[in-house]
C-alpha cells in the first residue's frame, strides 16, 4: 500500500505539487494522466524516496520511501546504467546493491528480450533496448512496490505490450505516469490525472 | 564492505573501459618530470649533493615537488571523472535508490581514486627512476608514504568531487575546496619523499607519517558521516 498525505513540493517559489493526496491499495495499479509539466515525475520522485516533499507524508507500506527503498523498484526517464560496462556486468551490479543472487541478472536480460545483448555494451543499446534494460534493472529485486515514469516512451508497439505484462504481478502496488492512455487505461486499477499540481 | 567493493570494482573497471583519465595523466607526468630534469645542469639528478650549503639543492630534494604536484593534478582529474559517472544520466539515483548504507557508496568511490592513484603514482615513480636516476630500490621507502598519503587524497577527493558535481561551477570548485584540504598533507608527503630520494629512508621524520594519518582518518570519517547529505537532496 502506498500513502501520499497532502504532499506539496515547491522548487525555490514554484509550487510544481500542490497538497496531492493518493491512496493506492496493496496490489493495485494506479495510473497518473497530466499534461507535461503537471508535477507527475516529481511526484513519482517523491514516492521513490529521491526527493523530499516540501509538506505532507508518504508511506510505503507503512514506511518512509526511503525506509521501504529495498522493496521499491523506480524506473525513470533514465536508465541509470553504466554506458561503459556491458548489460550483463550492470544487471550484476545492482544484483549485489539489491542482495540478490547473480542468476537474477541472466534470468531478467532473458525476460525483456534482451539475451543477445547482454554482452554489449550498455552505451551501444538502443532507445527501446536501454529502455528494456532499465526495465531489467528496476525488477532486479522483485520489488512489492513498482514507480514507473513513461515506460512506453520509445516503444515498439510489440514491446509496450510486453511491458505491461512485466511491470504487472501479483500483490504488487504500481504507479505509472504515462501519456499513452490507452495503454494506461488498460493496466490501469485507479487513473488520477494532474493538472498544475493538482489532482483532479 | 561488499558493496563497497562492489562499487570501488565497478568505478575502476568502468575507467578501465573508457580510458578517459589515466592516459593522458601519464602522458602529463612523464612531460612534467622530463620537462624538469631540462632545468638542471646535466648530471645533477645523479651526482649525490656532497656538502648541502645553504643555496645549494639537488635534483633529488626538488623531484619530490615534481612527483607530487603531477599526482596532485592527475588527483583532481581523475576525482572529477569518478564522481561525473554518477552525475551523468542521473546515475547517482540508482545509488540512493538501492538499499544501501551511503558511508559504503564513499567507502567503494574512495576505494577506486585510491587505487587509480596509487597506480599513477607507482608508473611516475619509474619515470623519476629513469630519469633522474632514482634507485628503484627507493620504490620501498616511496610505497608507504604513497599509500598513506594517497588514503587521505582519496577520501578528499571522493567527498568534495560528490559534493561539488551539482554546482554549476564545479571545474572551478573542486580544486579551490581540495586545495587547501591537501596541503598539509602533500607537504607531509613531499618531505618525506626528499628524504626517500636523498637517504632512501622516509622513516627518520616520523612526525610527519602521524600528521598524513590524521588527515586519513579525520577526512574518512568526516566522508563516511556526510556522505548520506551529499547524495541526497
Ligand atoms: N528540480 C527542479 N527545479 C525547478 N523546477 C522543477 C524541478 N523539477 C521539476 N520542476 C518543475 O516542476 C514542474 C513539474 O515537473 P514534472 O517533471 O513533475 O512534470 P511532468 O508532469 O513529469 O511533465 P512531463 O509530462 O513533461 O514529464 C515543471 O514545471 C518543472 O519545470
Ligand atoms: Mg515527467
Amino acid at each position: 500500500m502506498i500513502l501520499v498525505q497532502s504532499v506539496s513540493k515547491r522548487f525555490g517559489g514554484f509550487r510544481a505539487l500542490n497538497k496531492v493526496t493518493i491512496e493506492i491499495p496493496r496490489g493495485k495499479t494506479l495510473v497518473v494522466f497530466g499534461p507535461n509539466g503537471a508535477g507527475k515525475t516529481t511526484l513519482l520522485r517523491i514516492v521513490a524516496g529521491l526527493i523530499r516533499p516540501t509538506e505532507g507524508t508518504v508511506f510505503v507500506s507503512g514506511k518512509t520511501p526511503m525506509e521501504a527503498r529495498a522493496g521499491i523498484g523506480y524506473l525513470g526517464t533514465e536508465s541509470l546504467l553504466y554506458p561503459s560496462l556491458t548489460l550483463k556486468e550492470n544487471l550484476r551490479f545492482f544484483c549485489g546493491l539489491y542482495g540478490v543472487g547473480p542468476g537474477e541478472a541472466v534470468r531478467w536480460i532473458d525476460q525483456v528480450g534482451l539475451s543477445s545483448k547482454s554482452k554489449a555494451l550498455v552505451a551501444t543499446l538502443s532507445r527501446g533496448e536501454s529502455q528494456r534494460a532499465a526495465l531489467a534493472r528496476c525488477l532486479i529485486h522483485d520489488p512489492d512496490h513498482l514507480i514507473v515514469d513513461e515506460p512506453f516512451a520509445g516503444l515498439d508497439d510489440a514491446s509496450a505490450a510486453a511491458f505491461g505484462q512485466l511491470i504487472t504481478r501479483e500483490s504488487r502496488t504500481t504507479i505509472i505516469a504515462t501519456h499513452d492512455v490507452d495503454r494506461g487505461k488498460q493496466i490501469a486499477d485507479e487513473i488520477v490525472t494532474l493538472e498544475e499540481g493538482r489532482t483532479k | 564492505m561488499r558493496t563497497a567493493f562492489a562499487i570501488a570494482a565497478k568505478d575502476l573497471r568502468a575507467e578501465a573501459r573508457s580510458k578517459e583519465v589515466a592516459p593522458a595523466m601519464l602522458l602529463f607526468a612523464l612531460a612534467l618530470v622530463f620537462l624538469f630534469t631540462f632545468a638542471l645542469p646535466p648530471g645533477s639528478g645523479r651526482a649525490p649533493v656532497p656538502l648541502p650549503r645553504a643555496g645549494s639543492v639537488g635534483a633529488r630534494e626538488i623531484a619530490s615537488v615534481f612527483l607530487w604536484s603531477s599526482l596532485l593534478f592527475a588527483a583532481i582529474v581523475g576525482f572529477g571523472r569518478s564522481a561525473a559517472l554518477e552525475r551523468e544520466g542521473s546515475r547517482l539515483d540508482a545509488l540512493v535508490l538501492a538499499p544501501v548504507d551511503p558511508a559504503l557508496v564513499f567507502a567503494g568511490k574512495a576505494i577506486a581514486n585510491f587505487l587509480y592513484l596509487t597506480f599513477i603514482a607507482i608508473l611516475v615513480f619509474f619515470f623519476f627512476v629513469v630519469f633522474i636516476g632514482v634507485a628503484p630500490g627507493a620504490i620501498l621507502g616511496f610505497l608507504p608514504i604513497a599509500l598513506m598519503t594517497n588514503i587521505g587524497l582519496a577520501v578528499i577527493g571522493t567527498l568534495f568531487g560528490t559534493a561539488t558535481q551539482y554546482s554549476r561551477a564545479k571545474e572551478l570548485l573542486l580544486p579551490l575546496l581540495i586545495f587547501p584540504s591537501v596541503l598539509p598533507p602533500l607537504l607531509a608527503a613531499i618531505r618525506l619523499t626528499s628524504e626517500t630520494l636523498v637517504h632512501g629512508d622516509p622513516f627518520t621524520e616520523t612526525g610527519w607519517f602521524i600528521l598524513i594519518a590524521i588527515y586519513d582518518i579525520v577526512f574518512a570519517t568526516i566522508g563516511a558521516v556526510t556522505f548520506e547529505f551529499v547524495i541526497r537532496e
